[in-house]
């Protein structure tokens, strides 16, 4: 028999101090979390960075957290801002290595035809504003219906459908 | 290609945003009866396809989340609980006062590598560029177990500081790019780190060639 354990145990033990709990929210939830920073910042390294602040800010505010909305929804809101502060911040970044060269994937293999397509679709999806690109993100790669990302960005499923619509076309257009 | 604006419609009425969240969602045509005979919209539908196609594949993709994550993060909320260290702290100023050593864990155990180790890659790949003579060995240098080598560990990344003779003559941007790149490479093989850092000062220059 398996015995399985929602989040909201989880989360109650951790409110609780328990940092084994949370350890295993981390381990179920890491994979989104990680999956969405990756999407929205097309660059390992910021989204690896992204991620663990994601996680420690959730530790942090976990108090807050109440069972309104589910804990995914609640951490994909987390990283979404985390990661809108880290759009916000790369124009200002320099340094004698960037992410990019960092990036383990840039490698000869990277080369191939096929990688160069969903490269140029990545680099396409970095190119929409971040208003677009949120949900975007959620919604064909993290697979959110629109309420759930109304919820993660206080909109209303018919505003959460418009933005996803221009952002469709833009994407398209980009990649045409 | 035939993609118009959302403002426009086809030559035959058909708004191309409509055909767009057609693909997208994998809904039904609204018109099904226009659209199976529609040269226009078989047109649009065709270039949107397989554009719309990449999009599914990317989706599809493997994403593999790197296995420090999960430590780091539970290193940092564990620090949390000391007293003093409660709130307001990045990771980045947590971690260094923590951490001496990078941490890999995998699943059957944890991995630590001390920053001596990494000083040691370092020295080699350096010394083995072409225009590289020598690491510093100025009395600054010489007080460290690894003279003109300094590394920083933070968490999971690897900041480096290089203090380097270069041979004389040869462009020193374009041995120091070889030397960054080596390091790079080098650190990110042997030990699963990446450098977020690599800063490299010339202190010397040598006539290696007389």
């Amino acid at each position: 028999m398996v015995l399985v354990v929602d989040d909201i145990r989880l989360v109650r033990a951790a409110q609780a101090g328990d940092t084994a709990a949370f350890e295993d929210l981390v381990r179920r939830h890491e994979l989104p979390v990680y999956r969405l920073a990756l999407r929205m910042l097309n660059d390992a390294s910021d989204a690896e960075d992204a991620a663990q602040e994601t996680f420690l800010a959730a530790w942090r505010a976990l108090a807050s957290f109440r069972a309104e909305s589910t804990l995914s929804t609640w951490l994909y809101r987390i990283a979404t801002n985390r990661c809108l502060a880290v759009l916000g911040a790369n124009e200002l970044r320099t340094g004698p290595l960037s992410g990019r060269e960092m990036d383990p994937r840039a490698g000869p293999e990277a080369a191939a035809l096929e990688g160069d397509a969903l490269d140029r679709l990545k680099a396409a999806i970095a190119r929409l504003t971040p208003e677009q690109r949120v949900p975007l993100v959620l919604r064909e790669f993290e697979g959110l219906a629109y309420e759930e990302i109304g919820e993660v960005l206080d909109l209303t499923p018919g505003a959460v459908k418009g933005r996803l619509h221009r952002a469709r076309l833009e994407l398209l257009k980009d990649a045409a | 290609m035939t993609l118009a604006h959302d403002g426009e419609p086809l030559p035959c009425g058909v708004y191309v945003g409509l055909l767009v969240d057609q693909v997208a969602e994998g809904l039904p045509p609204v018109d099904p009866e226009h659209q199976a005979t529609c040269e226009f919209c078989q047109a649009a539908l065709a270039d949107l396809e397989p554009l719309w196609g990449q999009v599914r594949e990317l989706a599809r993709e493997d994403v593999v989340v790197p296995t420090r994550l999960l430590a780091t993060v539970m290193q940092a909320v564990r620090a949390e609980q000391i007293p003093g260290r409660a709130a307001g702290l990045s990771l980045r100023e947590v971690l260094p006062q923590l951490v001496s050593h990078a941490l890999l864990v995998g699943e059957r155990g944890t991995l630590r590598i001390s920053d001596s180790v990494i000083a040691q890659i370092l020295v080699r790949e350096a010394l083995a560029t072409p225009g590289v003579s020598a690491l510093d060995s100025g009395v600054r240098s010489m007080l460290r177990a690894t003279p003109g080598v300094e590394v920083t560990v933070d968490g999971s990344r690897v900041a480096v500081r290089l203090r380097l003779v270069v041979d004389l003559g040869l462009p020193i941007p374009e041995v120091l790019r070889a030397v960054r790149l080596r390091a790079a490479k080098a650190v990110r093989v042997m030990t699963g780190l990446e450098t977020s850092a690599i800063d490299i000062t010339v202190t010397d220059l040598t006539d290696s060639y007389h």
